[in-house]
């Protein structure tokens, strides 16, 4: 074997042992910014999670999700990770930890969106509602009668269709803000929709 | 309205912000060698007082006889499997330990399997249902509490995983239940300890962990 053929066959190799130095010191400076940001260290956490912003995208966006619902299920990546975070042990590679997070948060978005079809209701019973349309999210503007049905519903319910369609946040943020999962804050919305539908044909009954 | 606002990268930078300003100091679970270990004793303990309690281990049957009897043996490793999975589901990457555990209590069921097939061609051997039941319920009870202790234990860790966290955590209750019914009853029939200390209590337990990790997501979607 000629000093090239040599030289050829021993690139790869060392391109691997370069892309798994890499990669160990990716999850060495991941693992410490978690450790940190478990005892309260916020600017830590913010380089943790600017980092991972991008990893995340990429596995989501390599999966079937379109881009718009792909950015919703990193926003719920983030938040498990957030809520786990205290399961993080920093003698234990961080790679596994976040990637079984992150899987479980696809499993359940793909759950999620088999469902969806079935529970997902259309804009235009706003557009049943006798008077101007209504912008949902100018809370200042809201329709009187919207107004009323929102008060009339559960609380957890009116909660949940304020934080996403008054405040405008996303689920994530709002599940956040709710102490709930994403889901259990979509189950919220959905069931304050369609109390709120009912209400809202009944009054016009 | 869907549900789901359309979410782009300015909500993402939102939520960023969000997460960081909630990120205050957090309590790390303990080592699993720790919590592993912590579980153990107390099952141990809860073994040995239940196994008193019930007026001590069978009559005419040494406690070496017992021990290395296939069924006991098949229970340990279920108890041991489900343990595993129930604790290795609480932190989020430990699927190798999942795997583990779950093909431990796989050599639990084939040990049962196996024992029993030796077994049940033995005079005398007859199927009371009756019977079966009152080790059924016995086991159930004296589950309930390593039930609770494992899923304490397992619920203060990560939450990912409630169907599985739910299902080891009784099946792991139950399977100690089993083991000290077994040590104490005197009908070793095969067919009665196949049923009575094994499928009866592991089946009802999988069932209503199941049941009742499924309801707990329901209401807590409410």
């Amino acid at each position: 074997m000629s000093m090239a053929e040599v030289a050829q066959g021993a690139q790869p190799e060392a391109e691997d042992d370069a892309r798994r130095s890499a990669r160990a010191a990716e999850d060495a400076r991941w693992s410490a910014w978690m450790a940190a940001a478990q005892s309260g260290d916020g600017e830590a956490y913010r380089r943790l999670l600017d980092e991972l912003l991008p990893v995340l995208r990429r596995m989501v966006h390599a999966r079937v999700f379109d881009r718009e619902s792909g950015e919703d299920v990193v926003q719920n990546i983030l938040l498990s990770i957030h809520r786990a975070r205290h399961t993080y042990r920093p003698e234990r590679s961080f790679g596994p930890w976040m990637r079984a997070i992150a899987r479980n948060a696809m499993i359940d978005a793909f759950r999620e969106h088999g469902r969806r079809g079935e529970r997902e209701i259309g804009v235009e019973w706003i557009d049943d509602v006798p008077g101007e349309p209504v912008d949902p999210l100018a809370s200042d503007v809201l329709d009187p009668k919207l107004q009323r049905a929102l008060e009339r519903l559960p609380e957890k319910q009116r909660q949940a269709v304020e934080l996403i369609q008054l405040r405008g946040l996303s689920v994530a943020e709002a599940a956040l803000e709710a102490g709930v999962t994403p889901g259990a804050l979509k189950v919220r919305a959905h069931r304050g929709y369609r109390a709120m539908r009912r209400l809202l044909t009944g009054e016009r009954a | 309205l869907s549900a789901d606002r359309p979410d782009d990268s300015r909500t993402t930078d939102r939520l960023l912000d969000a997460l960081v300003d909630d990120a205050g100091p957090v309590q790390r679970i303990y080592p699993m060698g720790r919590v592993l270990a912590g579980v153990v004793v107390i099952y141990v303990i809860w073994w040995i007082a239940s196994v008193w309690l019930l007026g001590g281990v069978r009559d005419a049957a040494s406690l070496t006889e017992v021990v290395t009897d296939g069924f006991f043996v098949g229970l340990v490793s279920s108890i041991a499997g489900a343990t595993g999975a129930g604790l290795a589901a609480r932190e989020p990457g430990r699927d190798r330990m999942t795997r583990g555990a779950l093909g431990l209590g796989m050599v639990g069921v084939a040990a049962m399997v196996a024992t029993f097939l030796l077994r049940v061609g033995d005079v005398g051997d007859v199927l009371r249902l009756g019977a079966e039941t009152g080790c059924l319920l016995h086991a159930a009870a004296l589950g309930v509490v390593p039930a609770i202790v494992l899923l304490v234990v397992a619920l203060g860790g990560w939450r990912g995983r409630p169907v599985l966290t739910s299902v080891t955590a009784a099946t792991s209750g139950a399977a100690l239940g089993a083991i000290v019914v077994h040590v104490t009853c005197p009908a070793q029939g095969a067919w009665h300890v196949m049923l009575g200390h094994y499928v009866f209590p592991l089946a009802t337990a999988a069932l209503v962990g199941g049941a009742a990790a499924l309801i707990w997501r329901h209401l807590s979607r409410r």
